[in-house]
């Protein structure tokens, strides 16, 4: 894949172009928060919030949505496509920190073989995501030694790292590849001192990002899969409050519900977001849960992510990105209770 | 003289080594949090790692429905009421439950101590109040801070900063740090708007809303088997997260907790939304009517029937648009 | 994305128009619903193997994962036998027929029968349990040269909740396979054979060599009757089940019927007992 340059001042050129043919979302900063929005001026993007509270799977993934719509009349029911995205062209999604695409690209898998979900692959396909490297961490990135985040940069279609006042575009992808020719004006051939400096800034990351993970990865599906009956899952799960922050924020999650809305003539089918960690996640009618206490909850939750991943689609689902850990009401920290959990439990050949 | 910190750890370890509370619930601090996180102790070891300090802001009692008969609890005052609240529902016994209570120096908030410390307080490990300033121990040494900074906005306002109907107390009584209502401006704006105005800014926060029920789950008061919201037969309100189902979702919580006097506010809902929904601001509303007409606060007497509970022919009816009798 | 993903087929969660063409009591809490797509290239196309579910929308309650129990020949229409007991159950138990309800699938995967070629069958049902089994035995009527044995034992808590007495009644009558039934408690007309089916099945000591079991019906008889499968002899591979999960989405998406990293939707609901051992211990 080619990499070009960009003057830092031309970004804002290049944003202003790509909004008058598409729409294109960004970071945009209200209420104390940083969110994905639609913005039409650049001046409008936050490049100071390390990460956007709703990650990037929101919007290929909505809280909610329409799945179609049905109306009735009598016994009979016509059913009808949901009211249709803009057919513009795609959206551009610039801003994008590379664990929330690296967790896109582990959803890619998820939401793939051995069918595909369509209103997921439909934006996929149609939408380009422009990630920025990350010029800080905090404590509570993971990403590197999670998944691989910054050594094995993927699920964007551009990457862009800050060298003082240029630019490094990375292509990592045909689609991005197309979009750098459109902007052809404004990129140019990436010299190999640029590279290097842009190589050099990830890597010093992904090494202060090691010391932050608490847990070693190696044979970690192996070692999680031993601790079943670990004492951890009861001790950490205490203190959880049963909602749904952890995973209805984690840029790798994916799990919905699906429900009718309607009245007498008719009404639509959506799906919004659903969790593992809801007592009524797995309640069938029959009042049966194969998962009755939070201790179970966690378990699945933890185990999905460094474990179940891995052997469904050899990708860890977690990339590592803190939400959960600084979003918690009560402070349960998944790097601590993978740490703890496989502490004691020494795999069975 | 020693700390609230040694005595809450001497006073649980005694507890349990006498076998007067099987698990002590209390606080602990971790590396990396602003805040300090509960912990249930079971053991004197465990107990070792208990602690009190201005980042103690949890309100333990979201707990109380899952503790054995015999426990203890370490309390603020805010938090003894909430415990109080859920004793005079009959949702919890008293007798076995010990509170061991904290002459609370005030608590902050972690919003506003980010936003003056920034990424610096990821290493925080330790924080103290001195007279008006809050200290905090950070990797590059310590910062002091006006504690007005960084008191959460209900500290402000607090009047129960030596916690009542406690069997034991820890910690030296302090100044508390008193001002107007930091939530007072905003109110009166909200309340003297047209409903329009109001319908506009509640729309633009509720459209943030993704239904974690987090507000829900840590509120002490919301601890129904099976809450309306999760009611499929019927549907009362729809799962999705749309603005206009969120709201209701809250209008029916607030109906239901501070509508019915049950709120202590507490502030927890508003302090766990993990997209900044002001919620104290609709809680308060409700909370400072149940004031208003019937001088009643949830939580301070174990015997006292909540208002909603009770028909008492001298109740002002004049918010129903009937003069008083 | 790549190419290749892009070729994978796509769900998009709209199901097919079906009229509920005939509905049939069972017991007082089952019933049989008969269903015909109303575009005849979907009946066309829709092939299900015994052992796979479909969703099927009340629209306006919502959509439940039911198996098919009608045989894989049966061209014309499509039955599922529900139990009443929830929400989109409830509402279905209410539908008269002429009413329009949507289908998507088939889903899951499926009683490997051509494995079983040559091999005893042992079908033993609980319940409502028969209603996959019925599929997988009239699959057997129709190849029953392919299978030394068929024999079906099958049990209720009362005689009144045994399902599909009228053709309990006609396989009682061929000479092709045998039948055994029993009943948790009887009545005055119960002139059959009274105890709970694992029990029953320890009773009749089928032998195990050659043999494939399968079974479905409430957890605990399952459970028991694995266990008693396992003294007669029967190896973990010789055993069948169904199992019954939450499931919404039917493709492996929505996320909540794993078991470890396996879909209940996807790599399920058949699993032989083998399967089922490699699994965490979380169903």
């Amino acid at each position: 894949m080619k990499a070009y340059q960009l003057r830092a001042e031309d970004l804002a050129k290049l944003i202003l172009r790509a909004a008058a043919e598409r729409e294109v979302w960004a970071p945009v900063r209200r209420n104390d928060l940083t969110l994905f929005e639609r913005i039409t001026d650049p001046a409008q993007i936050d490049w100071e919030a390390d990460n956007v509270r709703v990650p990037l799977r929101g919007l290929f993934l909505p809280v909610q949505e329409a799945l179609f719509t049905f109306r009735k009349e009598g016994a009979e029911v016509t059913l009808a496509a949901p009211q249709d995205e803009p057919t513009l062209a795609g959206r551009l999604i610039i801003g994008a920190r590379l664990c929330d695409a690296a967790a896109l690209e582990y959803l890619d898998r998820a939401f793939g073989d051995p069918l595909a979900d369509a209103p997921y692959r439909r934006r996929r396909e149609r939408d380009l995501i422009v990630a920025v490297t990350c010029e800080k961490e905090r404590p509570y990135c993971f990403c590197e030694v999670a998944s691989e985040v910054l050594s094995r940069p993927r699920g964007a279609d551009w990457l862009l790292t800050r060298v003082e006042d240029r630019l490094l575009v990375e292509v990592l992808s045909e689609k991005g590849e197309r979009l750098a020719q459109s902007f052809s004006d404004l990129l140019s051939e990436a010299d190999s001192q640029l590279l290097e400096a842009a190589r050099a800034i990830r890597v010093a990351i992904a090494g202060r990002i090691s010391n932050n993970a608490r847990f070693s990865p190696e044979g970690l599906p192996a070692r999680l899969m031993a601790a079943w009956d670990s004492p951890v899952w009861q001790s950490e799960s205490e203190r959880c409050l049963g909602c749904g922050i952890c995973t209805f924020l984690c840029p790798s999650c994916q799990c919905f519900d699906i429900c009718d809305r309607a009245g007498i003539l008719g009404g639509e089918r959506y799906r919004c977001y659903d969790t593992c960690q809801f007592a009524s996640f797995t309640k069938m009618a029959s009042g049966e849960n194969p998962r009755p206490t939070q201790s179970e909850r966690l378990r699945n939750r933890v185990l999905h992510k460094f474990a179940y991943s891995n052997e469904r689609f050899g990708a860890t689902a977690c990339v590592g990105c803190g939400r959960c850990v600084y979003l918690c009401p009560v402070g349960i920290d998944i790097r601590e209770v993978v740490e703890m959990a496989t502490k004691e439990a020494v795999p069975v050949e | 003289m020693p700390s609230a910190t040694e005595q809450v750890v001497e006073q649980a370890q005694a507890l349990l080594s006498s076998g007067q509370a099987e698990v002590v619930l209390g606080y602990q601090r971790a590396p990396g949090f602003v805040l300090a996180r509960p912990l249930f102790a079971r053991t004197p070891e465990q107990a070792e790692r208990l602690m009190l300090d201005p980042g103690c802001v949890a309100d333990l009692s979201s707990y109380a429905l899952q503790l054995p008969q015999k426990a203890a609890a370490v309390v603020k005052g805010c938090d003894v009421r909430s415990f109080v609240g859920l004793i005079q529902e009959k949702q919890i016994k008293p007798e076995g439950l010990t509170f061991i209570g904290w002459n609370c120096p005030g608590v902050v908030s972690e919003r506003k101590v980010r936003q003056r410390l920034g990424d610096r307080a990821d290493t925080l490990t330790a924080v103290r109040r001195e007279g008006d300033q809050m200290i905090f121990t950070l990797a590059d040494g310590e910062q002091s801070l006006p504690a007005a900074d960084v008191l959460a906005d209900r500290c402000f306002i607090c009047k129960v900063q030596q916690p009542q109907g406690v069997q034991v107390v820890v910690g030296e009584p302090i100044t508390p740090i008193t001002s107007d209502d930091p939530l007072g401006s905003e109110l009166q704006r909200l309340h003297a708007a047209s409903p329009d105005e109001r319908r506009a800014f509640w729309a633009e926060h509720f459209e943030r809303c993704i239904r974690c029920y987090a507000c829900r789950e840590v509120c002490p008061a919301c601890c129904c088997r099976e809450c309306i919201i999760d009611c499929t037969r019927p549907v009362w309100v729809p799962r999705a997260p749309t603005e206009q189902d969120n709201f209701l979702f809250q209008q029916i919580r607030m109906l239901h907790v501070p509508g019915y006097g049950r709120c202590t506010d507490c502030g927890e809902c508003e302090r766990v939304c993990p997209v900044n929904i002001p919620l104290r601001l609709l809680t308060r509303t409700l909370h400072d009517d149940i004031v208003r007409l019937y001088n009643y606060r949830h939580g301070l007497d174990s015997e006292a029937p909540v208002p909603m509970t009770v028909y008492d022919t001298a109740d002002s009816e004049a918010h129903m648009g009937r003069p008083k009798k | 994305m790549s190419e290749a993903a892009r070729l994978v087929p796509a769900v998009d969660y709209v199901p097919y128009p079906a009229r509920l063409e005939e509905v049939i009591p069972e017991t007082s809490d089952i019933k049989t619903f008969r269903l015909r797509f109303l575009e005849e290239t979907v009946a066309a196309a829709f092939a299900h193997k015994p052992g796979q579910f479909l969703t099927l929308s009340v629209f306006g309650e919502g959509e439940a994962p039911f198996c098919i129990a009608s045989p894989a020949s049966e061209r014309e229409y499509l039955e599922i036998s529900v139990k009443r007991v929830g929400k989109v159950t409830d509402a279905l138990h209410e539908l008269a027929p002429g009413t329009t309800v949507g289908i998507r699938g088939p889903y899951g995967n499926h009683f490997a029968l051509d494995e079983a070629r040559g091999k005893k069958l042992l079908v033993i049902g609980g319940g409502i349990g028969l209603a996959p089994l019925r599929a997988l035995i009239y699959d057997a009527f129709e190849h029953r040269a392919d299978y030394r044995d068929l024999w079906i034992i099958y049990g209720a808590r009362s005689p009144g909740d045994l399902v599909y007495r009228r053709e309990l009644d006609q396989w009682a009558q061929r000479d092709d396979c045998r039948l055994d039934l029993t009943v948790d408690k009887g009545d005055e007309e119960w002139k059959g054979h009274v105890g709970f089916v694992p029990q029953f099945l320890a009773e009749l000591r089928p032998v195990s060599a050659d043999t494939v079991a399968y079974t479905c019906g409430p957890p605990i008889m399952i459970k028991f009757v694995i266990q008693n499968l396992l003294q007669l002899g029967f190896a973990p591979e010789q055993i069948v089940t169904t199992l019954e999960m939450k499931m919404k989405c039917g493709v492996g998406k929505c996320g909540r019927c794993n078991i470890g990293p396996k879909y209940v939707c996807l790599d399920g609901p058949v699993f032989t007992y083998a399967e089922l051992q490699s699994l965490p211990p979380e169903y």
